[in-house]
C-alpha cells in the first residue's frame, strides 16, 4: 500500500515538472523566435470626432448629422514586409458593427518578426459572393446580404442630416456588387512600422464631403454609383495619429 | 484501470462502427444520365444526405416561412405541374399581392448557373432569401423565420436529426432547402426514352424533333433544353410591368430585355409561358416565333426574323414538345407534400 502511494506521488511530481518545463520552453521559444501579439483597432471618425451611433456629429463643412447604422467588412487582414506577405489574420472575413464596439478591436497572435505595411480589403471578394449560404460574420441574418440579388453589402451607413436644407434628410448607402464592371471591393494598403498596437483611423469626412455623396443621398444596389462611392472610402483609412 | 479500459473499448468500438455505417447509408448521390454534363453545383460544400433533403422538403412545404404563415414555396411551385404556378401569369403572395413575373419551373437546378428570370441569384442556396423577403411574396424577415423555427415544437428535433445538434441557423435552413430542390431531376420523359433506344417517336414527333434541332436547339440546347444563358426572343416590353430583365442586375446595356432561357422540359404542364406569363398555349408561343418577331418593337432581340414554319410544322413542334413530359417527375412521391415527416 505504502509503495503504491509513493509511486503515485512520484508520478504526480514528474508530471508537474514536465508541464512546468514545457511552459518555460514554450515561452523561451517564443521570445527566441521574436513572437509577439499585435492589437489592432479601427476607429470610425468624422474628422476628429469618433463616430457614435445616434449622436449629433459635426462635419468640417459645418453640417450636422446623425449616424444610425454603420457596418462594414474587413477581409484578409495581413502584414507585409518589403512587399512580401508575413502574416494573415486567421479570420478571413470580419464584420465591424459600430453597434457592437468590440468588433472594432482584435488581436493578431504569435506574429514573428517585423513588418512595414498593412493590407486588407474593404468588403467581400467575388468568390465568396458566389459561394452560397455562409455562416458566422457572413450569415445573411447580419443584414449585410441582399436578398433580392445575390451579393454582400461591403459597407453600410445610414443616418440623417439635422440642419437640413435637404429635402430628403435621410441618407442610406448600401455599397456592394461583385459583377464586372461594377466591382466594389476595395484594396487598402497602409504603411506602418512594427509595433504592438496598431490604431487605424477610418475618417469618413472625405466621404461625406464629396460631391457624389452630396448629390446622391441613397445608393442601395450595385452599379456605377456604388462603385464611385466605394472608391472614395479607400482614402479614408490611415494610421490614427492624435 | 487496464480492465476498465478494455471493457470500455469493447463497448465503444462497435458503436463507432454503427455510427459510421449509419452516416454512410444516409448519403445520397444525385442520379442522372451518364450522357449528361456534370452538374454546375458544388456538392462538396453541401453533400446530399437523405435526412437533410427531407428537412429541406419539409421547409419547402411550410408556410412558416411567410409573415402571416399562409404562403409556402409550394404555393407558387406545385410539384404536379413541374413546380410552377400553373394557370397564373403572375403569382400572388401574402395579402393577395401580385408579383411582376411568372413562376419558373424547378427542374434540373443542379445544372443552373443562374436563378430567377434575370439571373439575380447566383447560387441555389441563397435563392430562398428572395421570395422570403419580397413584400409581395412571403413578406417575412430572415431573422423572424429563424426565430419561428427555433420556437417550433418540431423543428429543433428535425435539425438535430439532420445535423447532429438542434442549432438552427440560416445556413443550415438554406442548405437543406437547396438539397431538396437539387434532387428535382427530370430525365425520364418520352424524349429521354427515345434517346436511350427504348421506344421511338411517332411521325409527327420525329418531324417536330428535326425542326427543333434546326431552329430551337441553339438556345434550348439538349439534354437540359436550355443552354443556361440569357437571350431576348423578340418580346416587346410590357408597358405596365416595364421589366428590363437582366439589365436590372448587371446595369450593362447589352443585357436590356434579356431573360434567362428556361428549360422546355415538362412544358406541357407549365403554362402560361414567358417571363410574365403572357402566352397561354404552346400554339401561341409558336405563332409568336413564326409571325411576330419581324414586327416586334424590340431592337435587342437575338432572333431577327420570323422562323419559317408552316401550320403542320407548328403542330409537329408541339407534338415534339409534349414528349418532354416526364410523368415520373411530376408524380414522384418524394417531391410532393411530406405527409410522413415526424
Amino acid at each position: 500500500m505504502l509503495l503504491e502511494k509513493e509511486q503515485c506521488y512520484h508520478l504526480k511530481s514528474l508530471i508537474n515538472s514536465a508541464v512546468f518545463t514545457m511552459v518555460i520552453m514554450f515561452g523561451l521559444t517564443r521570445i527566441a523566435l521574436g513572437q509577439h501579439n499585435v492589437k489592432i483597432s479601427i476607429s470610425p471618425l468624422i474628422s476628429i470626432h469618433t463616430i457614435e451611433l445616434n449622436e449629433n456629429l459635426n462635419t468640417p463643412n459645418k453640417q450636422q448629422l446623425t449616424i444610425t447604422n454603420l457596418k462594414f467588412y474587413i477581409s484578409n487582414f495581413s502584414l507585409y514586409k518589403n512587399g512580401l506577405l508575413q502574416y494573415t489574420w486567421k479570420k478571413k472575413h470580419h464584420l465591424i458593427d459600430i453597434n457592437n464596439p468590440l468588433t472594432t478591436i482584435w488581436q493578431l497572435d504569435s506574429i514573428e518578426g517585423d513588418f512595414d505595411e498593412i493590407k486588407f480589403q474593404l468588403g467581400i471578394d467575388s468568390l465568396t459572393n458566389v459561394s452560397g449560404a455562409l455562416a458566422g460574420d457572413l450569415d445573411p441574418t447580419k443584414g449585410m446580404y441582399w436578398t433580392w440579388q445575390s451579393g454582400y453589402i461591403n459597407f453600410k451607413i445610414e443616418g440623417n442630416y439635422l440642419d437640413s436644407n435637404q429635402v430628403n434628410d435621410v441618407f442610406e448607402y448600401h455599397l456592394g456588387g461583385y459583377l464586372p464592371p461594377f466591382q466594389t471591393v476595395q484594396n487598402i494598403s497602409i504603411p506602418c512600422n512594427s509595433r504592438n498596437e496598431i490604431k487605424i483611423a477610418f475618417d469618413l469626412d472625405l466621404f461625406f464631403r464629396s460631391s457624389e455623396t452630396v448629390k446622391l443621398t441613397r445608393v442601395m444596389s450595385p452599379g456605377a454609383d456604388a462603385q464611385a462611392l466605394s472608391e472614395l472610402l479607400v482614402k479614408c483609412f490611415q494610421l490614427y495619429e492624435k | 484501470m487496464k480492465n476498465s479500459i478494455r471493457i470500455l473499448s469493447v463497448l465503444v468500438f462497435p458503436l463507432l462502427l454503427i455510427g459510421f455505417s449509419l452516416s454512410e447509408t444516409d448519403k445520397k448521390v444525385l442520379q442522372y444520365p451518364s450522357s449528361w454534363p456534370k452538374p454546375h453545383y458544388n456538392f462538396k460544400d453541401n453533400p446530399l444526405s437523405n435526412i437533410q433533403v427531407e428537412l429541406g422538403r419539409k421547409l419547402f412545404y411550410d408556410p412558416i416561412l411567410s409573415a402571416d404563415n399562409s404562403i409556402s414555396c409550394a404555393n407558387c411551385h406545385l410539384s404536379f405541374t413541374a413546380f410552377t404556378h400553373v394557370d397564373h401569369a403572375l403569382s400572388h403572395g401574402i395579402n393577395d399581392s401580385i408579383g411582376t413575373r411568372n413562376s419558373p419551373v424547378l427542374i434540373n437546378l443542379a445544372w443552373n448557373k443562374h436563378f430567377m428570370w434575370d439571373g439575380a441569384i447566383n447560387n441555389i442556396e441563397v435563392q430562398a432569401l428572395a421570395p422570403i423577403s419580397h413584400p409581395a411574396e412571403m413578406g417575412e424577415e430572415l431573422n423572424h423565420v429563424i426565430r419561428k423555427l427555433q420556437k417550433d415544437n418540431n423543428y429543433p428535433h428535425q435539425f438535430y436529426k439532420a445535423f447532429g445538434d438542434s442549432l438552427i441557423t440560416s445556413q443550415r435552413m438554406l442548405k437543406s432547402m437547396a438539397q431538396f430542390q437539387l434532387t428535382l431531376v427530370s430525365a425520364n420523359s418520352k424524349y429521354d426514352k427515345v434517346k436511350r433506344g427504348e421506344i421511338k417517336f411517332n411521325e409527327q414527333e420525329a418531324n417536330g424533333y428535326k425542326l427543333f434541332t434546326k431552329l430551337c436547339n441553339s438556345c434550348h440546347t439538349e439534354p437540359l433544353f436550355t443552354n443556361g444563358g440569357f437571350a431576348s426572343n423578340g418580346l416587346t416590353i410590357d408597358t405596365n410591368l416595364k421589366d428590363v430583365g437582366r439589365f436590372k442586375i448587371t446595369r450593362v446595356n447589352e443585357d436590356s430585355l434579356q431573360f434567362k432561357i428556361p428549360t422546355l422540359r415538362n412544358i406541357e404542364f407549365s403554362q402560361p409561358y414567358m417571363h410574365d406569363g403572357r402566352m397561354k398555349s404552346l400554339s401561341e408561343v409558336l405563332r409568336h416565333y413564326s409571325s411576330k418577331i419581324s414586327t416586334s418593337k424590340n431592337p435587342k432581340s437575338d432572333i431577327k426574323t420570323n422562323l419559317k414554319l408552316t401550320d403542320n410544322d407548328r403542330i409537329d413542334l408541339v407534338a415534339f414538345m409534349l414528349t418532354l413530359t416526364d410523368k415520373e417527375f411530376l408524380f414522384n412521391p418524394n417531391y410532393s407534400y411530406p405527409r410522413n415527416i415526424k
